[in-house]
């Protein structure tokens, strides 16, 4: 079993909350956005396609994300997500209720 | 909702998607690999390394694809497949199971279809709930329905406020119709509004309109007629006929409803500008039908023209005084007649369904426990109860799913058959009864939930055993849980106990038909024929010219090879005839309606002696007993009893009152009684004596003429020569029809033997289910003995003794479940009463001459079903003895 298989413990829906955010700058694809989230948490977050692409279809069918086929920059047919209206909401409600949660841990880890 | 959709696309397109999902994984690969060869791996190595790195790809696949279709449904069909695998290995369970539960639901749907088209459903009309029947009831506690005038009608019409419309319906005659042939058909005339009150759908040509009526030379024509004789031509409008020698013109065809009166081959419409259907006493309309305003109470509609009644009778004191109005609703008064023989067979199709029930739970039951083995390594596997659960559920489902689809097949089937094979009568809208669907639904889920619920109820009694006990001696012990033993011997003891219910019914109706085979009719019925004509046109015109048609007639008939004697009356016994009111002259006189009614029957002298029928006292017609002479008349033994008892009638008068306006019938006067003949069934097989008033032909003819013949020859072979005959005593006459005597005793029984036909068959498959249930259950547990068995038989037990330890078994099974039936038996009597007969405990609707208990059927039903039970257990007796006890203590 591969390394990458073996993802830090993320908290439950956080996955869908940083692959929208990591939209937001323009479409991706699945190599891209994993790539990204590597790249942004400087070797934390290391999403393993076994997590990445059910989560990815898990986004389309709740309609947040648009996949639609292109060629990437090495010339291979990639599939290209792009996050829709609704996906931007959702993303919106769910960083609200991330950083609220967030908030709460971290209140919990000074004060208790 | 979207999602739905989504998720709905997804599945049109699921091929598409696997692909770009692999596609979509390779190249993740591939821009892996493409990133570690920029790192400096060469290229085969960073293929590899890549491929390392991705993991399980199946599994992402699988997990991606799951995001799609919930797991559940994958998980669905596995117990989809897995269960119909399971029946496939076990045949005799799923065949036995698959058609117990389909029968019941047939014989269920069947029968309620049948009772609620008969007792329920509206009528096929557009509001059929405010279609009434208005009648006019004569005075005194029975009051007799009476003819209401033309004038009464257009009077309640014009100002009666409850009603859309009012509508007369005049009597209906046999005519002769001329289209190359003679045909007789049956016609009735009305006012053009009842068209328009009962919404008949029109099926060609149109409904008569104003200009059509004066003359009453128009008409419109029944379905059943317009295919029969114009074949059903659509261009039938316009179309001229000769009826009884008058030109009529055909305007349209309407389909009217069978069963329901009112559908008659020709309506002829009535002109209300005639004179004759003015007349404050004519006798226009045998019944008067209305159409109730939408939102009008019926008994408000009916007080307001019981006013307008009154009113009308005192303005008309010489008419209808006295008279009552009665307004019931149309499906009301065209209801069955007696409609208990429906609810009795409903209920018993029920007892059949809950035997059908009973039967499969005890099947899945076993099955269950046979299978507990499989379920304790299941369990030992880690496998979840809810899993297990699931899966049994389906398995249920997949038992129930083709025993619903063959039982609502055998449905439509029986209902074909029902629909063509009814007797005459046995139900009123017998041709038209539709497959409910509603109770197809109640009988579905009955089976389904039968078949669901212990397929897995078991499972949860099985998952308290401890795995190591079950698993640790292969199962061989598992049945013997007492719980289970208890609920499969209840669920057996029911079943038998449900067939011997059954099974009693099934012998009450077969001793009740016996019986009725054997009733004494007080008439010879081998070797007769009856001959029905009916005179009618231009050239028949008087009771001069029926006598002469019916001496012809007779004449003719009397001249063929082989018949002994003949002779003319007005109807054939078992025909039925017109009822008259009469009075003793010399005795104080009851009260207007309440007079003693009696059948009215005319014959010639013959008649008696061509029958058989015994005159008890005083003498037979003769020839002198002619149109002029004194006016005589015959009773029967009952009459004879009831108004003259402890008299002898012969040389009484007795006074025909005139207030049934009967068309020929009702011709008042005295007759002074000669004679006093035997009392015979009038009607019907199972009749109660009633009073019979016979007069003279000669002194009373009808244009209704039946010839009975006594012949030499078989009666049946007969039958052509005798028609050809009668047909030559005036061509353009027809012969309504010609069949021997036993055949109509024989249809007069129809309605018994087809009571018996349903309750047989019903008993028949009960029986058969519940040798089932006992042979399955009985085997079951001799093999759960097997060891028990081994184990004596090692320690010096004969054959015989174990033998009868298995029938033991069965005997107290068999007995508790005999028991049961016989209180079931008792306490249904009890409930019952004497709801099965017309006269407590002698005649009936459904039962004759036997008791609700008769012991001897009981008995009977009793001891076959214990024989049965027995026999079933033969096979797994035999079984238990040929046990090897080195071949089971092995086992150990």
């Amino acid at each position: 079993m591969g390394l990458t298989n073996q993802p830090p413990d993320l908290l439950p829906g956080t996955l869908d909350l940083l692959i929208l955010r990591t939209l937001v700058a323009g479409p991706l694809h699945g190599y891209g956005i994993a790539e990204r989230l590597k790249i942004l948490s400087q070797d934390v977050l290391q999403v393993g396609e076994s997590s990445l692409y059910p989560a990815l279809q898990r986004l389309l069918l709740n309609g947040w994300v648009k996949g639609e086929w292109g060629a990437s920059e090495n010339n291979r047919r990639a599939r290209y997500y792009t996050l829709t209206a609704a996906g931007r909401k959702r993303l919106g409600a769910e960083r609200a209720e991330f950083e609220r949660l967030v908030f709460a841990i971290q209140r919990v880890l000074e004060m208790a | 909702m979207l999602k739905l959709l989504r998720r709905a696309a997804f599945w049109m397109h699921s091929r598409r998607h696997a692909d770009d999902l692999a596609a979509e994984l390779e190249h993740h690969r591939a821009e892996g690999q493409s990133a570690l060869e920029a790192g400096g791996v060469s290229p085969a190595d960073a293929a590899a390394l890549s491929r390392r790195a991705m993991g399980n790809v199946a599994l992402a696949r699988e997990d991606a694809r799951g995001v799609w279709i919930a797991p559940a449904f994958d998980a669905l069909r596995r117990d989809v497949t897995y269960g119909v695998r399971g029946l496939r290995r076990d045949p005799g369970f799923a065949i036995v199971a698959i058609v117990t539960l389909a029968l019941g639901v047939a014989t269920t749907t069947t029968v309620f279809s049948v009772a609620d088209s008969e007792l329920w459903r509206p009528l096929p009309f557009p509001a059929g709930d405010r279609l009434v029947v208005i009648s006019s009831r004569g005075p005194g506690v029975n009051g007799a329905y009476d003819y209401v005038s033309g004038a009464d009608v257009l009077d309640w019409r014009a100002m009666a406020h409850g009603f859309d419309d009012i509508g007369a319906v005049g009597r209906t005659d046999r005519r002769v119709m001329r289209t190359g042939t003679s045909e007789s058909v049956r016609v009735t005339s009305v006012t053009a509004t009842v068209f328009s009150i009962m919404g008949w759908p029109v099926l060609a040509g149109r409904l008569p309109e104003r200009g059509d009526e004066p003359g009453g030379q128009t008409a419109v024509i029944g379905e059943r007629v317009w295919r029969r004789l114009f074949s059903g031509d659509p261009a039938i409008a316009g179309r001229t006929v000769t009826v009884d020698g008058q030109p009529i013109t055909i305007v349209g065809v309407v389909k009217t409803v069978d069963g329901l009166g009112y559908d008659a081959d020709f309506f002829e419409v009535i002109d209300p500008s005639s004179p004759e259907f003015r007349n404050r006493n004519g006798l226009a309309a045998t019944s008067v039908i209305g159409r109730l305003r939408a939102g009008i109470d019926m008994t408000a509609a009916r007080s307001d023209l019981q006013a307008i009644a009154s009113r009308i009778a005192d303005e008309y004191p010489d008419g209808r005084t006295g008279h009552t109005i009665e307004v019931q609703r149309l499906a009301d008064y065209y209801a069955l007649f007696n409609p208990r023989p429906l609810y009795f067979f409903l209920g018993a199709s029920a007892v059949l369904l809950l035997l059908a029930c009973t039967n499969v739970a005890n099947l899945l039951l076993a099955r269950a426990l046979n299978r507990r083995r499989e379920f304790a390594i299941r369990g030992a596997l880690g496998g979840g109860l809810g899993t297990l659960v699931r899966q049994l559920i389906v398995e249920g489902a997949v038992l129930a799913a083709p025993a619903c689809t063959l039982g609502l097949l055998l449905t439509a089937w029986a209902l074909a058959l029902v629909r063509t094979r009814f007797p005459p009568g046995y139900v009123q809208r017998g041709t038209q009864i539709p497959l409910d669907g509603r109770v197809a639904l109640f009988a579905i889920a009955v089976t389904a939930a039968t078949a669901i619920v212990f397929g897995f109820v078991p499972v949860l009694f099985a998952r308290r055993v401890d795995l190591n006990v079950t698993l640790g001696d292969g199962g061989r012990t598992a049945g013997r849980a007492p719980g289970h033993r208890r609920l499969r011997d209840a669920l057996l003891t029911a079943q038998i106990a449900l067939t011997l219910m059954l099974l009693f019914g099934a012998g009450l109706f077969l001793r009740s038909y016996l019986l009725l085979t054997h009733v004494p009719l007080g008439f010879e019925t081998g070797r007769r024929i009856v001959v029905n004509l009916v005179v009618s046109g231009p050239r028949y015109t008087g009771e001069a010219q029926w006598l002469a048609y019916a001496r012809d007639a007779v004449a003719r008939i009397r001249a063929v090879p082989g018949v002994a004697e003949a002779a003319a009356a007005s109807s054939a016994p078992l025909e039925s005839g017109p009822l008259i009111h009469f009075v003793v002259p010399d005795r104080p006189r009851p009260p207007a309606g309440d007079e003693p009614r009696g059948l009215l029957r005319t014959m010639e002298p013959d008649y008696f002696r061509t029958l058989g029928i015994r005159i008890v006292r005083g003498r037979a017609f003769t020839l002198a007993d002619a149109a002029g002479s004194p006016r005589v008349a015959m009773v029967n033994e009952t009459l004879a009893r009831t108004i003259f008892p402890g008299e002898d009638p012969v040389g009484r008068t007795i006074e025909i009152t005139p207030r049934t306006r009967a068309a020929w019938a009702d011709r008042p006067g005295r007759l002074t009684i000669v004679g006093v003949l035997a009392d015979i069934k009038q009607v019907d097989v199972h009749e109660i004596a009633f009073n019979e008033v016979s007069l003279p032909f000669a002194q009373r003819p009808s244009p209704l003429i039946t010839v009975i013949a006594r012949v030499n020859v078989d009666p049946g072979a007969i039958v052509p020569a005798a028609r050809a005959a009668a047909a030559a005593a005036d061509p353009s006459l027809p012969v309504r029809r010609v069949v021997p005597l036993e055949s109509m005793v024989s249809s007069s029984l129809a309605g018994a033997r087809f009571n018996l036909l349903l309750i047989t068959s019903f008993a028949s498959v009960a029986l058969l289910m519940a040798c089932v249930g006992v042979y399955g259950s009985m085997s079951r547990a001799v093999g759960e003995r097997r060891r028990e068995f081994g184990v004596r038989v090692a320690l010096g037990a004969s054959r015989r003794s174990i033998v009868s330890a298995a029938f033991a078994q069965a005997c107290r099974t068999a007995a508790s479940g005999v028991a049961a039936g016989l209180f079931g038996v008792f306490v249904i009597a009890r409930v019952l009463g004497n709801a099965l007969y017309l006269v407590a405990g002698k005649h009936g609707g459904l039962l004759y001459g036997v008791g609700m208990t008769d012991p001897l059927v009981v008995g009977l039903a009793g001891s076959i079903l214990l024989v049965v039970a027995i026999a079933a257990t033969a096979v797994p007796a035999r079984a238990a003895a040929r046990v090897d006890p080195l071949i089971t203590l092995r086992a150990e």
